[in-house]
């Protein structure tokens, strides 16, 4: 499996976000984490891109433990965070070519999926203009090419689809399907069940930090 | 990291313009106007009160180029609010001047030079006196003063705008290296690409040698530019190459302690708003250790506290020779000691929840 949650246990404070979560997400499957605000969906996502530790439990992607080898971890997960942003002076491309280095790509590498991905969401108008001329819709694909440009094998996407308009969150819906068509996992958290019906194979509803349910797509009528 | 970083600094017209016309310009050119209103002051008469005795206006008469008497009606409270400089009090006896009491304001530098002028005054109204009484005793004012003075004025010195520049290669060295590496921890959190930097598979520590390189050039660029700005513009000239190697070395130094220690508040810090007011503190303790040098030294101990440091190494640098190169060693190692803990620390702060 890709993804897999034992226990997880997350606290700031006195305040327990996380009690006890399990889930597993296998590869080439789109799961769609849904809740209220306050659920857990953003913390779980955090502890898989390893941003931030859980204290019990254990969370593996990829087969590598979030805390005894995050950057392993880190190799293999592509992250959209909900308030993710760009940079403002540079365009999309020197994002891109900016993240392949941090990655360890080669130029030539950074080039060719740079290219790619820019023609697959449709950036090739804007990707040479640097980022603070972007709407929010421009902003979110460069995020999304962000989080691919090495391949990952885990996508994570917190609300990728918030504030933006239809046409765009239509391209973002597509692309992620069709990702996880590609063989790759994709946790996905979301407040909108029509989004996650539209985009993902099984819901794992949460509430309160805890899995209250979970349904596999094709069962719901 | 460090070059996106620098070509995403270079890229900000407004920090670029304000980063580097204050202290480039506007630095050089406040310190001209402070030091040519001083000159104008101290080239002008001292304005002085005269009370008691009316042999006073009488003696003041002796000084029309260094004092100015001013009428006043109530000569203590023309003093209190700054009206005259300071208030003359004579006593007389059967037409002759025999005690004067010069009254002026502690903190005061008009009062201090306007007492210096009304003593020179004195003199001179004194002096026919003396040399009468001197001649009445068969001597002379020549048997009176064996040693002789002269003065011969060579041109040199820095001013008092050329010795503030040590000064602002700490102020502007550290305010560069730590505006920037606030913009560029904090910032980032701020502008929610902070996140994206942490899921990438970059070790801590390169993380944040790769911002505080960014910040160092910063920092040092800004510190060399406004001392070398002060001193072409404000002070003796164009600075030589060996003070230009001083200073290069100084600012390294001031602005590798800034910029480290600033990214640890950054670290800490949800905005860069919040990095820089934390950073003021920072500020005024190196303000304070640079301004303490003179109480200090410039010992062999006092080249191994970082920020101390770079202030004398700046200092020695003006004055005309090169530090000692134990005294840069020594220098170059603490700074560079301390900033390493610093980014330790820093990239420990990383991935903090």
């Amino acid at each position: 499996m890709s993804v897999e949650l034992v226990g997880l246990r997350k606290r700031y404070g006195r305040a327990e976000v996380l009690r006890g979560l399990s889930f597993r997400v296998d590869a080439g499957e789109a799961v769609a984490l849904v809740g209220p605000n306050g659920a857990g969906k953003t913390t779980t996502l955090r502890v898989l891109a390893t941003l931030t530790r859980p204290t019990e439990g254990t969370a593996r992607v990829c087969g590598w433990d979030v805390t005894r080898h995050p950057e392993r971890v880190r190799r293999c997960v592509g992250m959209v965070a909900e308030q993710g942003g760009v940079y403002g002076r540079l365009s999309a491309l020197e994002t891109l070519h900016y993240f392949g280095a941090l990655y360890g790509l080669d130029r030539r590498e950074v080039e060719r999926r740079a290219e790619q991905l820019v023609s697959w969401l449709g950036m090739e108008e804007f990707c040479r203009s640097p980022a603070f001329t972007y709407s929010r819709g421009m902003r979110q694909r460069v995020q999304l090419a962000r989080a691919l440009l090495h391949d990952p094998s885990v996508l994570l996407l917190d609300e990728p689809t918030s504030g933006l308009d239809a046409p765009t969150a239509r391209v973002v819906r597509e692309a992620v399907r069709s990702l996880a068509r590609q063989g790759r996992c994709v946790v996905l958290a979301t407040h909108s069940q029509e989004e996650a019906q539209q985009v993902c194979d099984r819901l794992v509803l949460l509430e309160d930090g805890v899995v209250r349910q979970e349904v596999s797509l094709c069962r719901v009528p | 990291m460090a070059a996106k970083e620098l070509v995403d600094l270079s890229r900000d017209r407004r920090a670029l313009l304000l980063g580097f016309l204050v202290p480039v310009l506007a630095v050089p050119v406040m310190s001209l106007l402070v030091e040519g209103s001083t000159a104008r002051r101290l080239q002008s008469p001292s304005r002085v009160a005269v009370a008691g005795s009316p042999e006073g206006r009488e003696l003041l008469r002796f000084g029309e180029d260094l004092v100015e008497p001013v009428a006043v009606g109530d000569p203590e409270e023309a003093l209190r609010s700054g009206q005259v400089a300071a208030v003359v009090e004579v006593s007389a006896e059967a037409g002759e001047v025999r005690e004067v009491v010069v009254r002026y304001r502690a903190r005061d530098p008009d009062g201090l030079v306007a007492k210096e002028r009304v003593a020179q005054v004195v003199a001179r109204y004194a002096l026919p006196a003396v040399d009468r009484t001197l001649r009445a005793h068969g001597l002379d004012r020549e048997a009176l003063t064996p040693v002789r003075v002269r003065e011969e004025v060579v041109p040199g010195g820095t001013g008092w705008t050329g010795r503030l520049a040590p000064l602002l290669v700490v102020v502007w060295g550290f305010a560069g290296a730590s505006l920037v590496a606030a913009d560029l921890s904090a910032g980032e959190r701020e502008r929610g690409t902070w996140d994206a930097l942490r899921s990438a598979p970059v070790h801590r520590l390169a993380l944040v040698g790769g911002k505080f390189v960014a910040c160092w050039v910063a920092g040092a660029v800004l510190a060399v530019l406004s001392a070398s700005s002060q001193l072409l513009f404000a002070g003796p000239g164009p600075v030589e190459g060996v003070q230009l190697g001083g200073l290069v070395v100084a600012a390294l130094c001031a602005s590798a302690v800034a910029g480290s220690a600033a990214l640890v508040v950054g670290s800490l810090s949800r905005s860069a708003r919040e990095a820089n007011q934390w950073a003021v503190p920072l500020y005024l303790v190196a303000l304070a250790t640079a301004a303490g040098a003179d109480l200090v030294g410039a010992s062999q101990a006092a080249f191994a506290v970082p920020v101390l440091n770079a202030f004398l190494l700046a200092q020695r640098a003006l004055a005309g020779g090169p530090p000692e190169g134990a005294q840069v060693g020594s220098a170059v190692v603490s700074s560079a000691g301390v900033c390493l803990l610093l980014l330790v620390a820093a990239a420990r702060l990383v991935d903090r929840d």
